[in-house]
C-alpha cells in the first residue's frame, strides 16, 4: 500500500535527506524511528503530499504522489490520509462535533452525523461532542484528534510523536487506542516517534539515521 | 459544515478584536446613509415644490430669499408688492398662469397662505374632507396640518401674526377667526404643511378694522413689512401680495420676462430652478465635507480590517496549515479569510444602515416642530445598496493581501516549525 524507492528530499537550504527504501502492506502498523533531525516528520509530510520529493519514487494507496498536483493532491490528502499532528490542534472556535464535520467537509464529504456519532462513541467521547477543545483534557483532545484522523475512513494514518509528552500509563493507552482504531477501519498506521516505549505495542519498525 | 460556518465561528471567536472594525465601518456607512437620505429628500423636495413654477415675482431683495419664502415657505419674505404691479402679467402673451400669494400669519407654526384655488391646483391638491372655501374667512388645511392640529371641517381657529410661528411671537387675530372648509390629501409637497385661505381673508385680517392703539403699535413692528398688510393707508386699490408665482406659456418667456420685471424699481423676478441650483451648490460644500468624512472613516475601517486580518492570518497560520493537512485547497484558505472580512463588513453595513436611518429620523424629528422640513429615516433608497456594496468591496480589498499570504504559506514548514 506504501512503497518508497531511492527517495530523497532537498531542503530549501540545499541539504539533502535520503530515505531508506521501504514497503508497507495494507493494514500494517509501523513505527518510524530515529533521533531528532533524521527526517521523521519530513518523511511523513512527503507521504502526506505536503512536501515534494527531490528524487525517487513514492507510491501511497495506489497513487504515485509525483503525479498529483494542486487540488487533486489536496483532495487525495483529505480522503486517503488521516494525520495526527504532534500538537493536536483542534480548531478552538468549533465544538468537537464541528471539528469532525470540518474534516469531512474539507475532504469533500458530507457531514455524516451517524459516522461522527459512531467514531465518538467508540472513543467514549459522545458526552463531550458539543464541548469546545479548550474544555477538554489532554487525553480527551488526543482522542478527538484521533477521531478527526479517522473520520474520513483513511487508507493511511500518520501520527507524529503522539506520545512524546505522555507518562507511561497514558502512552500505553494512546498506543492501544491507535492500534485498535486503525485496525477497526482497516487503515495502515505509521507512527513517527523516538519513544521506544511504543516498541512493546508495535513490533514493525523502520529506522531512520542521519547518514542514510 | 462549510466555509461560511467555519468563518462565522472564527469571527464569533474573535469578536472582541473585531468589534472596533465593525464600529468603524458602521460609522462610515451611517455617515454616508444620513448624507444620502437627507440630501435626496432635500433635493427631491426642492424639485417637487418648485415644479410648475417658472418664475416668482416679489419685492426687491435677495432672490434666494424670495424663492425660499414664497415657494418653499422657510425664510421670511422680502416684502410685499402692490397687487396692481402684478396685474399686467395676467394678460401677458408669454404667461400661462399667475398665482398670487399673501403671507403674514401662522397657526401652530403652519403658514397661512392667502391665494386662490389655483395654488392648490398647482400641487394637485385633492380634498379628503369638506371642500373649497365659499366665503372669505374660510380656509383649507394641508394634510400634515390637519393631522397635527386635529382640526376638521367646520372647526374655527385664530391665526397668529407672524410668519415663523412660535407662541411667543406675534399676537392672535382674535376678531377674525377662520373656519375650516376642507382638508387636503397628502401630496408629498409643501402644500401638506400649509393652510390655504382666500387672498381677501389675509387683507381682511390685517385691515385696520379695529383701530385700537395696541394693534396699531404692534403693526408698526419690524415684521410689519413681512405681511400682506397695507397698513394705515389701506384702500382697495392698494391691496398687496407677497409674491406672484408665474407659469410660462412658452420657454421663450425665460429670456425676456425676467428682464422686463427687473426694470421695475420695486419688483424683482427670481427663477426657482436657478436659485435652487445655487442653493444646492452652496449646501454642496457642506455635503462634500460630510462626504469626505465618510470616505476617511471608510478608509480607516478598511485599514482596520486589513490590520486585523493580517494579524489574524499570522496568528492562525497553524490553523490554516491544519486545514490544508485536512485536505483544504489554497483557494479554500483564501476564501476562509475573505469570508471573515465579508462577515465583519456585513455586520458593519447592517449596523451602519440602521444607525443612518435612525439618525436621519432624529434629524427629521428635530426639524419637525419648525414645520419647515419633513425629513424621515423611514424610507429606503436604492443608492443605499451602493453604499453597502462599496463597504463590502473595501472589506474584500482589505482582505486580499492577508488572504493571499495565508493561502500561499508553506504548510509543511509551518507544521514543522510550530509543531516539532
Amino acid at each position: 500500500m506504501l512503497r518508497i524507492q531511492q527517495l530523497s528530499y532537498r531542503y530549501p537550504g540545499g541539504s539533502v535527506l535520503r530515505f531508506p527504501d521501504w514497503e508497507v502492506g495494507q493494514g500494517e502498523h509501523w513505527l518510524l524511528l530515529g533521533a531528532s533531525g533524521t527526517g521523521k516528520t519530513t518523511l511523513l509530510q512527503l507521504l502526506a503530499g505536503m512536501l515534494h520529493p527531490w528524487h525517487g519514487h513514492m507510491t501511497v494507496a495506489g497513487h504515485d504522489l509525483r503525479d498529483l498536483r494542486g487540488r487533486a493532491l489536496d483532495r487525495f490528502r483529505g480522503r486517503t490520509i488521516g494525520i495526527i499532528h504532534q500538537r493536536l490542534h483542534l480548531i478552538p472556535a468549533l465544538t468537537v462535533t464541528q471539528n469532525l464535520k470540518l474534516a469531512r467537509y474539507l475532504a469533500g464529504r458530507s457531514g455524516d452525523e451517524a459516522a461522527i456519532r459512531k467514531v465518538l462513541e467508540s472513543l467514549d467521547m459522545l458526552g463531550k461532542q458539543n464541548d469546545r477543545p479548550t474544555r477538554l483534557s489532554q487525553g480527551e483532545a488526543q482522542r478527538v484528534a484521533l477521531a478527526r484522523a479517522l473520520i474520513n475512513g483513511p487508507d493511511l494514518v500518520l501520527a507524529d510523536e503522539p506520545t512524546a509528552a505522555l507518562d507511561d500509563d497514558n502512552c500505553r493507552r494512546v498506543a492501544r487506542l491507535l492500534a485498535e482504531q486503525t485496525t477497526a477501519c482497516g487503515a495502515t498506521l505509521i507512527i513517527a516517534t523516538h519513544d521506544h516505549r511504543l516498541r512493546e505495542v508495535f513490533p514493525r519498525t523502520q529506522q531512520l539515521t542521519a547518514d542514510t | 459544515m462549510n466555509l461560511w460556518i467555519l468563518s462565522w465561528a472564527y469571527v464569533r471567536h474573535n469578536a472582541p478584536n473585531l468589534l472596533l472594525n465593525v464600529m468603524l465601518l458602521a460609522l462610515a456607512v451611517a455617515t454616508a446613509t444620513v448624507l444620502l437620505l437627507l440630501s435626496q429628500q432635500l433635493e427631491s423636495r426642492l424639485k417637487r415644490d418648485a415644479e410648475g413654477i417658472d418664475l416668482v415675482i416679489g419685492a426687491t431683495g435677495s432672490p434666494l430669499q424670495l424663492i425660499l419664502s414664497s415657494v418653499y415657505h422657510v425664510d421670511v419674505p422680502t416684502g410685499n408688492i402692490p397687487l396692481a404691479e402684478a396685474d399686467w402679467l395676467d394678460g401677458h402673451p408669454l404667461v400661462r398662469e399667475t398665482v398670487p400669494i399673501a403671507l403674514g400669519d401662522n397657526y401652530h407654526g403652519f403658514r397661512i397662505v392667502g391665494s386662490d384655488s389655483s395654488y392648490i391646483d398647482l400641487y394637485g391638491g385633492e380634498y379628503v374632507a369638506g371642500g373649497p372655501w365659499q366665503e372669505t374667512m374660510q380656509a383649507v388645511l394641508g394634510a400634515e396640518v390637519a393631522v397635527a392640529t386635529g382640526l376638521v371641517p367646520g372647526d374655527r381657529f385664530v391665526g397668529i401674526h407672524g410668519i415663523t410661528g412660535g407662541a411667543t411671537e406675534g399676537h392672535p387675530h382674535e376678531e377674525t377667526p377662520y373656519a375650516v372648509s376642507g382638508i387636503l390629501a397628502p401630496t408629498g409637497t409643501v402644500l401638506d404643511r400649509l393652510i390655504i385661505a382666500p387672498l381677501e381673508s389675509v387683507w381682511h385680517v390685517h385691515a385696520p378694522h379695529q383701530p385700537d392703539t395696541s394693534a396699531g403699535t404692534s403693526h408698526g413692528h419690524h415684521h410689519d413689512h413681512h405681511h400682506a398688510d397695507s397698513g394705515e393707508a389701506h384702500h382697495h386699490h392698494h391691496r398687496e401680495v407677497t409674491a406672484v408665482l408665474v407659469r410660462y406659456r412658452s420657454p421663450l418667456a425665460a429670456v425676456s420676462l425676467p428682464r422686463q420685471i427687473n426694470t421695475r424699481p420695486a419688483l424683482q423676478a427670481a427663477s426657482p430652478a436657478a436659485e435652487t441650483t445655487r442653493l444646492l451648490a452652496m449646501l454642496g460644500v457642506g455635503f462634500d465635507a460630510i462626504r469626505a468624512l465618510g470616505w476617511i472613516l471608510l478608509a480607516a475601517a478598511g485599514l482596520g480590517i486589513f490590520l486585523a486580518l493580517y494579524g489574524f492570518a499570522r496568528q492562525h497560520r497553524y490553523d490554516h496549515a491544519l486545514l490544508r493537512s485536512l485536505g483544504a485547497s489554497r483557494g479554500q484558505v483564501f476564501l476562509h479569510i475573505l469570508l471573515q472580512s465579508l462577515i465583519v463588513a456585513a455586520a458593519g453595513v447592517a449596523l451602519g444602515l440602521l444607525a443612518g436611518h435612525l439618525a436621519a429620523d432624529l434629524v427629521g424629528q428635530a426639524f419637525g416642530p419648525t414645520r419647515q422640513f419633513a425629513f424621515t429615516g423611514r424610507i429606503f433608497l436604492v443608492q443605499e445598496l451602493w453604499i453597502a456594496g462599496l463597504a463590502l468591496s473595501v472589506a474584500a480589498l482589505a482582505a486580499l493581501p492577508p488572504a493571499i499570504q495565508a493561502s500561499r504559506r508553506d504548510v509543511a514548514a509551518v507544521l514543522t516549525r510550530e509543531g516539532g
